[in-house]
């Protein structure tokens, strides 16, 4: 078994329905062992890029190398457990023969079905048709096919759809498991918060374009202060004027400024100078909703254009 | 590839439509095969001499000699569209039920499927072909006890021909209906332009056959009429009651033939080169 050095790793990787853009020259590496989060409003191609990844749809530019081998190969998959959307299985058996059918076509012992059905709390519908099951169950028993294998890489698609709330907080411990068993899981969602919660490193994915790829530390420990100054408007104002000033906001009747915060004395002195009250400044962490907003082009009420920046 | 076939059979074992389907075949047999016509010969109706010998013909049908004929005759008609129909479920339900992604994401490469989808489909056949001799041979011992006629079966190695035959005939008809099911990917639309071509096109131009020659050749290619070619190489039941054969046996067998490995061609090159949706 190759150690590939990316899980999964993309080369200008692109898919185009007609004249319909999917996946616009993807480059996007997951590390073994992370958790990666794939973010993006519904529509930007992440179900198409996992089904890419699958083998499910062929690229029409680039290529997708997975845990070292191509992508669709039975050498791949062998390796890889997923849930892409809503799991479907086969409503006229039941849920421990769905998987004894899974298990056979994965070529693994049926003596993993019963510690996959306990594993996801569903041994005593086990006997079940599944055409009785609701959705969190479907998606309970989907995870539970991709433990089968006991595979490197999961592939979970918007896996807390149709779960409750227990169901949701159970997904996130599942992941976090996986992740300290040094299993690297790629979760699709566009759930920010449950994103934020459970991922190393994340990917925002937009229009099939890939539009950022870091850390989550990184992507909220970008510099950002907290104003409270009387007036506003006026505070806002100076701080725009500022060249190293990249972006203000005014939200909750405080300014928000992209700006690195060890440059907080500059911009208090301009504002003090100016005969602005400042009662706070501080610095502050940005959401991955702040990020993803600003990314994708809906910006949280911003006071003023800022000369260069990128608003789509 | 093992794992895959077992997993398809696991699959069509526990599937209402294989039970349905196959117990339709079986059961149809019995009934239209063999008691409906015994109770027709028991119970002929008052006609003409004309009525009175072709009863007396079909009273031939139902003894343990002519089971082969009997039962290839039943297969090569009703048996064809109900294959076709096993054969269009077979494929286009993992696209219906969506399960198609769950299963090529399991491991199994594309043609991998294919063949084992092939195989379990094919063994169905088979163990339904072999249901129907043991159906025909039942009944057919049955209408000769009861009718007090001494009636000896063929040779084993006749029947066997006979099974092998009726396993090609609704082999050919379940691969068009699952090449069908591969290319349209819909259950509902495989299994009704499958039945349209079994009930409709096959008639329409085998009966244009007969008046224009440029159908005649159309007809010869056609997968109803080589059927009944074939079956009817084991014995014509009824040599004035319709058309002959239109090819020789081994002809008949290689059209038949050509069905199987077209239709699997087809469904290989649709499955392994479109997108999974």
């Amino acid at each position: 078994m190759p150690e590939a050095a990316s899980a999964i790793e993309t080369h200008d990787l692109s898919k185009h329905y007609g004249r319909l853009v999917a996946l616009d020259r993807l480059n996007l590496t997951v590390r073994p062992g992370e958790v990666y989060g794939l973010i993006g409003p519904n529509g930007a191609g992440k179900t198409t890029f996992l089904r890419l990844v699958l083998g499910l749809a062929r690229p029409t530019g680039g290529g997708v190398r997975i845990l070292g081998e191509h992508a669709g190969t039975p050498a791949g998959l062998a390796r890889i457990g997923s849930v892409v959307e809503t799991p479907a299985f086969y409503p006229y058996l039941s849920g421990h023969d769905n998987l004894r059918v899974l298990a056979a076509y994965a070529g693994v012992g049926t003596d993993r079905i019963g510690p996959a059905l306990e594993r996801v709390g569903l041994t005593q519908r086990a006997r079940d048709k599944v055409s009785g099951y609701s959705l969190g169950m479907k998606q309970r028993l989907g995870l539970a096919a991709a433990y089968l294998k006991d595979p490197e890489l999961y592939l979970l698609d918007e896996p807390t759809n149709g779960l409750d709330p227990h169901g949701i907080a159970a997904m996130r411990d599942v992941i976090r498991e996986l992740a300290e068993n040094g299993k690297t899981v790629l979760l699709s969602s566009h759930l920010l918060a449950e994103v934020e919660q459970v991922c190393d490193r994340i990917g925002i994915i937009h229009h099939g374009k890939l539009l950022l790829e870091e850390t989550v530390g990184e992507l909220r420990g970008t510099g950002r202060l907290l104003v409270r100054a009387t007036p506003l408007a006026e505070a806002a104002a100076i701080a725009q004027r500022l060249s190293s000033v990249e972006r203000v906001e005014e939200r909750d009747g405080a300014l928000r400024v992209d700006i690195d915060p060890g440059r907080a004395a500059e911009l208090n002195r301009e504002l003090v100078n100016a005969g602005i009250e400042v009662s706070e400044l501080r610095s502050v962490a940005r959401t991955l909703e702040e990020v993803f907003l600003q990314l994708t082009g809906e910006p949280v009420a911003p006071v003023a254009p800022v000369p260069g920046e990128v608003t789509q | 590839m093992i794992g895959s076939i077992s997993a398809e059979l696991l699959k069509l074992r526990k599937s209402w439509s294989t039970w349905i389907l196959g117990g339709v075949l079986v059961l149809g047999l019995l009934l239209l095969g063999y008691l409906l016509i015994y109770l027709l010969v028991r119970n002929p109706p008052p006609g003409d001499r004309g009525a009175e010998q072709g009863i007396a013909a079909l009273k031939t049908t139902l003894l343990p000699a002519n089971v082969v004929p009997n039962v290839l005759g039943f297969l090569a008609g009703l048996g064809g569209p109900i294959a076709l129909v096993m054969g269009a479920l077979n494929s286009a339900r993992e696209y219906s039920l969506r399960t198609i992604t769950a299963v090529l994401t399991q491991r199994p490469s594309r043609l991998g499927l294919l063949a084992s989808k092939a195989i379990a489909l094919a063994i169905l056949l088979g163990i339904l072909a072999v249901c129907c001799f043991a159906v025909g041979v039942v009944g057919s011992l049955l209408v000769a006890a009861l009718d007090g006629t001494p009636g000896s079966l063929p040779s084993i190695i006749e029947i066997g021909k006979g099974a092998a035959a009726s396993w090609l005939i609704l082999g050919a008809w379940a691969a068009l209906g699952f090449a069908l099911g591969m290319v349209l990917r819909s259950t509902g639309l495989a299994i009704g332009l499958g039945l349209v071509y079994a009930l409709v096109i096959e008639t329409v131009i085998s009966a244009l056959g007969f008046a224009l020659s440029a159908f005649e050749s159309v007809s010869r290619g056609m997968l109803g009429r080589n059927a009944s070619a074939l079956a009817d190489a084991f014995g014509q039941l009824n040599p004035n009651g319709g058309p002959g054969p239109v090819n020789p046996p081994a002809t008949a067998a290689l059209v038949l033939a050509a069905y199987v490995i077209g239709s699997l061609v087809l469904a290989g090159v649709f499955f392994t080169r479109r997108d999974v949706t």
